[in-house]
């Protein structure tokens, strides 16, 4: 089964060579080219040259796998966190995790900052308007037609739609809720309204979530917007800015909350709205 | 290309590292025939081998860098590649009955190089051949492929207790022929 070369070194022979090729060899005879062939590149050579090129994988192939992007920084942590490589994918394309998102949610937030220290009474307020508004325009933003670049190939895709939705909101209360709370700690005023604010954010989360049933989720963020900039600016002028968080303002956002989840709950087996068609 | 083909395995592999494309296709000339080959005799889905090898050069890609130098390149490529093969068939919830087979060295030194050694002259194969065909699957994807026995156990199927059991018996009777018999 071995010959011996001029060199001098041992090598398979070439019918023991065929047969570990063809599959037909014996165990040992396979064991033992087997070991040999990791060791010397003569019997790899001739092992290339009895092996037809149907059997590997074509070159192309390789390469054309090789020249993949890696995926990004969010989705490898999506994945670490435990999520499936599909709905890492489709958490991490959201527009909110790109770095513009988060530079632009940072320079809104040092305007807050700084409005805060220059004018301290205006840059309650000013907090108080803008700190709900960026989780919830960052869920509108997060998905549907007029903002999602994946919107077509997820629409196409076996992917629930409501499980793409929360998907993407969650990745958006990870990045943007704890910048805000932060920014709320820095403030000179009560801790309690670093936090106090994710009430009326959580309500208003739930509304644009449901009310994306029927409308373009960024209308549905710009009704809520309006609505909250409104409340604040009587808050403001009314020279209370935390009325904004009394007990009967608290116990509106719960309620707000409450009915949309309920009727999300309540449309979720529903028919699908008419504006994801277009 | 053909300059480069006189160039040594590892001298290749740091060019893949430096992101040398035509120095993996070198690397893919040289080796994927043998490790295609020798993953069929260990799954016989030629497409799951083909993704295998694939799996193997794309790995190879993205961690080149990780050769330590020491030791064959081939060695290290089917440590790549049979660690592929066996996350390949666990994602697909299967496992393959493996004919026989083959090498790295594991822990219990003295009995594998005696293995090692004899199948190169012969007399370890008589001993091999007469071990169950359960123990000497063990042998072949321990002591011959380099498996770890918890990847062993993923490989065969079988709990990764019931490949450390194999191995001990497999390796108590190829001492006894081994090492007793011809002292």
């Amino acid at each position: 089964m071995s010959n011996e070369t001029a060199s001098g070194s041992w090598h398979v022979g070439a019918e023991s060579l065929r047969s570990w090729v063809d599959g037909d060899a014996g165990s040992l005879v396979s064991v033992s080219v087997e070991q040999h062939v990791l060791k010397c590149a003569h019997c790899r050579d001739q092992v290339a040259a009895l092996v037809p090129e149907s059997i590997r994988p074509p070159w192309d192939d390789v390469l054309a796998a090789i020249e993949v992007p890696r995926p990004g920084l969010a989705h490898r942590l999506f994945v670490r966190l435990g999520l499936s490589e599909s709905d890492a994918k489709v958490a991490s394309t959201a527009p909110t995790l790109r770095v513009a998102w988060l530079l632009a949610t940072m320079g809104v937030l040092l305007f807050v900052v700084l409005t805060a220290v220059l004018a301290q009474e205006g840059g309650l307020g000013l907090f108080l308007m803008i700190a709900p508004l960026i989780p919830v325009t960052g869920v509108a933003v997060a998905y549907g037609p007029s903002s999602d670049p994946s919107y077509e190939t997820v629409v196409a895709a076996p992917f629930a739609m409501v499980r793409l939705i929360l998907l993407r909101t969650l990745s958006v209360l990870v990045t943007s809720v704890p910048l805000v709370v932060i920014t709320g700690l820095v403030l000179p005023t009560s801790p309690i309204v670093a936090v106090a604010w994710l009430l009326p954010a959580a309500g208003f989360i739930a509304v644009v979530l449901t009310a994306s049933n029927w409308v373009d989720p960024t209308h549905a963020a710009a009704a809520v917007g309006v609505a909250w900039v409104a409340l604040v600016s009587w808050a403001v002028r009314i020279d209370d800015p935390l009325a904004v968080f009394a007990p009967v303002a608290m116990g509106a956002y719960v309620v707000l909350l409450v009915v949309a989840i309920l009727a999300q709950l309540y449309r979720l087996f529903g028919s699908t709205p008419s504006w994801r068609l277009h | 290309m053909e300059d480069r083909t006189g160039r040594p395995d590892d001298e290749l592999l740091r060019a893949v590292a430096d992101g040398d494309t035509g120095a993996l296709r070198v690397l893919y000339d040289r080796h994927s025939p043998w490790l295609t080959v020798r993953l069929v005799r260990r799954c016989n889905d030629r497409g799951v081998v083909a993704e295998v090898v694939q799996d193997t050069f794309v790995a190879v890609w993205q961690g080149a860098g990780r050769y330590r130098g020491e030791g064959e390149v081939a060695g290290w490529l089917w440590g790549v590649a049979i660690r592929r093969l066996v996350s390949r068939l666990r994602s697909r919830g299967r496992s393959v009955e493996v004919p026989f087979a083959d090498v790295t060295v594991g822990s219990d030194v003295s009995v594998e190089e005696r293995v090692l050694a004899g199948v190169e002259y012969g007399d370890a194969g008589a001993a091999l051949a007469r071990l169950s065909p359960e123990m000497r699957a063990v042998v072949q994807a321990t002591v011959l492929d380099g498996l770890s026995t918890r990847e062993a156990g993923r490989l065969l199927g079988v709990p990764r207790g019931t490949v450390k059991t194999r191995l001990h018996r497999a390796k108590a009777q190829l001492r006894r022929e081994l090492v007793e018999g011809s002292a």
